[in-house]
């Protein structure tokens, strides 16, 4: 008797990159992408969707990879931490405002969390109109679901003002 | 390292001994046998294909019988080698009435070398185990009758007569599952013995013969 | 553009891979390695009866299984301890494997290796273990009482007693016109860092050597422990300490199980081996730390002048004591705080349990100190109708007293001297910070809104930087460069940052030039680890030391080739440059390529260090006693530890329907000396002071009767969200050590010290009733309110006889 599981090819757009992976059904997305798609941004903190660490963007929606299976992907898109950068057309790239806000902030320390508050505070900002001033609220609402240890988050949210204020004078 | 173990088989020792000293049997109960071949006066090569975890492989096993007193005991030296790893073996074994039937014991001193020793103790044991008893399983179920396989015609070179009328005895080779069948020459027979017990430890042997670096 | 650096809030070199995701931690090394997974321990104490593996057997993929049996040699023995310690008369600790007997729920037991860690987990379920149940030993009053014991050879459970005096107490208390005795309790919490352990092995069979990556803090003894426990030569293994997720002192403990399994399976089976732990693996065999049961008797007057403090504490050790009586004498030392006290005992019963170990998580029983201390001068305060910070202010160790010499031996086996501080001031900008003077302003105005409010505060003195040393390597290479190296570790404190800080400002370099490495044996070899809040002190200075001798070499080098003397000459943005003479320079990088005279040009670089370009017949090329290269490798190695301190205070209100706490105020002084990066320093407060209220208010490990952990998850063992953390307010004060050259005492742990004092006290204040157990729940204040048992303080008394609200 043998404990192989079902395979199944799946086809998933990862970072604007069409990707294919044949893997057994059970694996997790967050094992997918950081063992089988080798993008190990994205990090493993509790395995039962609470700390956030693993969250990415399927779709746009910031969700926890370690509670998905890699096959629900399967023809949908997916945003990492790798992802955030912008390609510039000059062969390098521009960081998200976020990533640029965190290092000026020093809202990271380890940077094990770092990744899902990336993702999670880019398309809460990237969603939102710019030009409108930030309430406290959100800004509550974009970092009240990740855990972090090292920095008591006041940095964090900092950096999310910060963000905030750099992309309303981008205009 | 040690290995010890026993089966109650149905029937006494004098039917077991025939039973497990018939070639075609053995070939076709020991678990993953794909031939046995006669090299020598009491020795014997095999080949054997192991397929339990990542212990896994065709590996070729030598074994030498000796101290053979039927139908109670005998002894076999066993060796046994592949790419990772290497084993030999002495072991013993017994067979004794118990009631109408036998119980076999087999008592076996083996020194497991090379990077399949690495596997762990239980792991070894534990195959080693799970495949005397599948062994077992299918000689007592030879013995009350079931798994006789119709005797297939077979190629001249392993004809029964002439295999006996051949003074330095020419290659005998069995093929595993198949369940060629072969002759009853007393050479047969030893072939036979030293099969079932070189099975048995070669088994163990063949089970260290472990190759690792499998993952893609 | 300037290269004094030190002091200033530069930007993390550290964050360009993190904030993209290419950081380098344990789990994304070694992605075709074999996967091990545990088979632990479901009970808290047992006889293992028999191993049954037949049915993992069928488990496609599966390579490997061991057992106690299949380990030889020192690996058959137990676990090392340590820290020994004459005190510490019962020491237990276990093994790799479990050898027939089971004292935690999680100790591990067989280890399997498989294709990947799905596939070893599928295995493991399946291997049958049988177990005898024994009777589990839970909490500090279990052990005491020692109905059951966890070890059959330790039958009162106790495994030292660490015991110090500084004079005879008894008639000390028996002679003081005041005296109060109190017990209260603190709760087991633990480090929890967002990444767990992991281990990754490789046996390079072609030379015989080893290579683990682990995620420790104390890379160099993990090396020295496996080379011990494989019977490999030291220089045969090396260990890389890659990105760490966050340590808080658990992965200061070592070696681990596993540190040792790993390797010995990659050993065995000649392949890479991998490990790395879930959270729940996290929760149950990884380390705890804080339950203490404090009783405090201590001797005043009718002014708050403390006379005589007799301490008697059990403290938790969980089930084994690899780590020694570390955690209790920390707090036995640490006690005393800021404060004089005339005479003092205490006395601390290491018991064991049938729980997880116990080892340090930033604090190290300084939290326990500092909540026993603070809550004894609330209470003195309260009995006498003082004010809080007036009690503190007149037992005070003044800044004249300095050094000042507790009589107590340290963690370093060194006497407790406090070198510098000024508790005075920090009690002053505290009160100032926090507004201690309008409490009762804030009093009514929450009344006045149906709120309860309190206010709490508490101080602390840490001793940070204890030896034995630490090491510093800085090198100048031809192409510019400066490799630094460092043998202790990082977890997120931005060391490759305040290091390279350092030496851009020791030698006059661009910091863009600086690369800082620590943690990994093959650059920097001797080394203790990060832990007590050292690194910057002892590998600051040490890396201080080495750019100094790099910089003392490069000038006389320099000053041959200029012509000039090394005393007039600096060194700014990587030139030597004869001062006031602007085209009299050489750069450093130059004098890197000179330093090392040749034979061959590798390079245009090497060109100019060849033996028919420079030359000079009266010298050998390499001069007695010099060594070819512009490096330098020097040690920092302290007399005694240096002190740091803080003061804390908390303002809490209480919605008296549901009894949720908020701390709506949280103010920090902090004293940590001189500081190489303030923006770093201020994140590590940040960070202590979230651990702070999380262990005030919500961390918790839950152990049943039967020693089963019932929060081994983050949905149940409760770590503060963004919206726990409240604000914090911070005012710095700098008394520099003189103990060290920079001038720097340490900063990692201070945050987290006096949280549990602090809110504790806060909460006492708002609702009037005792506290005497941490962390505390809403429900927990609820029923403590109601309780007709809880005792009123004699503060709220007062107040309800002046009709103020209580």
């Amino acid at each position: 008797m043998s404990t192989v599981d079902t395979e199944r090819t799946i086809t998933v757009t990862v970072n604007g990159v069409p990707r294919e992976a044949t893997v057994p059904v059970r694996r997790l997305l967050s094992d997918a992408l950081r063992h089988d798609l080798e993008l190990t941004g994205t990090h493993v903190g509790c395995e039962h969707g609470v700390c956030g660490a693993c969250t990415v963007l399927v779709d746009g929606d910031p969700v926890r990879s370690c509670l998905m299976l890699a096959v629900q992907v399967d023809g949908r898109s997916v945003t990492t931490v790798e992802g955030l950068a912008r390609d510039d057309h000059q062969g390098g790239s521009v960081l998200h405002p976020v990533q640029e806000a965190f290092r000026e902030c020093h809202a990271l320390q380890c940077g094990f969390c770092t990744p899902g508050f990336l993702v999670t505070i880019a398309a809460g900002l990237d969603e939102r109109d710019a030009s409108v001033e930030l309430t406290e609220e959100e800004v509550d609402d974009m970092v009240g679901g990740n855990l972090c240890r090292c920095t008591g988050y006041a940095n964090i949210k900092k950096a999310v003002h910060a963000a905030a204020a750099a992309m309303r004078e981008a205009g | 390292m040690n290995l010890d173990g026993s089966a109650v088989l149905a029937a006494p020792p004098e039917r077991v001994w025939e039973v497990i000293t018939d070639p075609a049997v053995l070939a076709r109960t020991i678990p993953g046998c794909e031939s046995l071949e006669q090299t020598g006066d009491d020795e014997y090569r095999m080949n054997v294909t192991v397929g339990v975890g990542a212990i896994r492989g065709t590996y070729a096993g030598e074994v030498r019988l000796s101290d053979q007193q039927r139908p109670s005991s005998y002894v076999m030296h066993a060796s046994g080698a592949g790419a990772p790893g290497q084993v030999r073996a002495t072991v013993t074994i017994n067979l004794e009435p118990d009631g109408d039937g036998t119980a076999l014991t087999y008592s076996a001193d083996a020194v497991v070398g090379g990077p399949v020793a690495g596997v762990g103790q239980r792991m070894i044991t534990g195959v080693a185990k799970r495949m005397a008893g599948q062994f077992f399983s299918a000689i007592d179920q030879e013995l009350s009758g079931a798994g006789m396989v119709p005797i297939e015609s077979a190629p001249p070179a392993v004809a029964a007569g002439e295999a006996a009328a051949v003074a330095a005895p020419a290659p005998t080779v069995f093929a595993g599952r198949a369940g060629v069948s072969a002759g009853t020459s007393a050479d047969v027979q030893t072939l036979a013995l030293g099969a079932v017990g070189g099975a048995l430890l070669t088994l163990i042997g063949v089970l260290f013969g472990y190759r690792l670096g499998r993952r893609t | 553009m300037t290269t004094k650096l030190f002091g200033e809030p530069v930007r993390r070199r550290e964050d360009a891979r993190l904030i993209v995701g290419k950081g380098r931690y344990l789990d994304d090394i070694g992605h075709t390695a074999l996967a091990a997974a545990f088979v632990r321990s479901p009970h808290a104490h047992a006889r293992i009866v028999s191993i049954d593996v037949d049915a993992a057997l069928d488990v496609e993929g599966l390579v490997a299984i061991y057992t106690y049996e299949d380990l030889v040699g020192p690996m058959a023995e137990p676990l090392p301890v340590l820290i020994p310690h004459p005190q510490l008369t019962a020491p237990r600790t276990g093994y790799p494997l479990a050898n027939g007997e089971v004292n935690h729920v999680g100790e591990p037991i067989v280890m399997v290796v498989a294709t990947d860690r799905y596939v070893a987990e599928d295995a493991a379920e399946r291997i049958l273990v049988t177990y005898e149940e024994l009777p589990a030993v839970v909490g500090v009053d279990a052990a005491h009482e020692a109905r059951h014991a966890v070890h059959d050879d330790v039958p009162d459970n106790v495994a030292a007693r660490h015991h110090q005096e500084t004079g005879d107490v008894e008639p000390a208390l028996a002679a003081s016109p005041r005296t109060l005795t109190f017990t209260q309790y603190i709760e087991r919490s633990a480090s929890m860092p967002m990444e767990g352990r992991g281990v990754h092995a490789r046996w390079d069979a072609d030379d015989a050597s080893l290579r683990v990556h682990t995620a420790t803090q104390a890379s160099t003894s993990v090396r020295a422990a496996i080379a011990a426990k494989l019977q490999l030569s030291l220089d045969k293994v090396e260990v890389v300490a890659p990105d760490v997720g966050g340590g808080f002192g658990v992965k200061i403990m070592h070696p681990w199980p596993e540190e040792l399994l790993v390797p010995m399976a990659a050993i065995a089976l000649g392949a890479d081996v991998k490990w790395s732990e879930d959270r729940r693996e996290h929760f149950i065999s990884s380390a705890h730390e804080r339950q203490q049961r404090q009783e405090i008797t201590v001797g005043f007057d009718d002014e708050g002048r403390l006379t005589a403090l007799d301490v008697t504490v059990w403290h938790d050790n969980g089930a084994y004591t690899p780590y020694g009586i570390i955690i209790p004498i920390i707090t036995a030392t640490q006690l005393i705080g800021p404060y004089v006290i005339p005479v003092y005992r205490v006395r601390v019963d290491s018991v064991y349990t049938n729980t997880v170990i116990v080892t340090p998580y930033r604090g190290a029983g300084r939290p326990q100190a500092c909540y026993a201390m603070e809550r004894t001068m609330d209470r003195i305060a309260d009995v006498l109708g003082l004010d809080r910070a007036l009690v503190r202010e007149r037992n005070l160790i003044q800044p004249s007293q300095f050094p000042y010499d507790a009589h107590l031996t340290f963690q370093d086996g060194r006497p407790v001297v406090y070198d510098s501080g000024d508790y005075p001031g920090l009690m002053t900008k505290l009160k100032d910070l926090v507004g201690w003077s309008e409490t009762s302003q804030l009093r009514d105005d929450a009344a006045a809104r149906g709120r309860l409010l309190g206010i709490g505060m508490a101080m602390y003195v840490e001793g940070t930087g204890p030896g034995p040393y630490e090491g510093g390597h800085v090198q100048v290479l031809g192409s510019g460069k400066v490799l630094v190296a460092t043998g202790l570790t990082s977890q997120g404190q931005g060391h490759e940052t305040s290091f390279a800080q350092i030496v851009a400002s020791e030698l006059g370099v661009p910091i863009e030039d600086v690369e800082v490495t620590t943690g990994d044996t093959r650059r920097f070899p001797y080394a203790v680890g990060t832990f007590a809040s050292r690194a910057a002190v002892m590998s600051g200075n040490a890396i201080a030391l080495a750019a100094r001798g790099v910089r003392e070499k490069a000038l006389r080098i320099a000053a041959d080739v200029l012509e000039a003397s090394p005393d007039d000459l600096e060194i700014e943005d990587g030139v030597v440059q004869v001062k006031g003479v602007p085209g009299a320079s050489i750069p450093l990088r130059t004098v890197a390529v000179l330093s090392n005279p040749l034979r061959y040009a590798f390079d245009e670089a090497a060109k100019q260090a060849t033996q028919f370009t420079t030359h000079d017949d009266s010298k050998p090329p390499v001069a007695p006693g010099d060594a070819p290269g512009l490096e330098h490798r020097d040690y920092y190695s302290p007399l005694r530890s240096t002190f740091a301190s803080g003061a804390h205070a908390a303002v809490v209100e209480i919605d008296p329907a549901t009894w949720e706490i908020d701390v709506v105020r949280y103010a920090v002084v902090h004293d940590c000396g001189n500081v190489v990066n303030p923006m770093i320093v201020e994140g590590q407060v940040h960070g202590g002071v979230a651990q702070g209220v999380g262990g005030a208010l919500y961390e918790r490990m839950a152990y049943d009767a039967d020693g089963q952990l019932q929060n081994a998850s983050f949905m149940d063992f409760l770590m503060p969200y963004a919206s726990e953390v409240p604000d914090i307010d911070i005012d710095h004060q700098s008394t520099p050590s003189p103990l060290n050259p920079l001038g720097i005492k340490g900063a990692g742990e201070a945050g987290v010290i006096p949280g549990t004092a602090a809110i504790a006290s806060a909460i006492e204040d708002a609702v009037g009733r005792r506290i005497t157990s941490m962390p505390i729940s809403p429900t927990e204040l609820y029923d403590l309110v109601r309780s007709p048992d809880s005792e009123l303080t004699a503060t709220a008394v007062r107040r309800a006889g002046t009709g103020a609200m209580a």
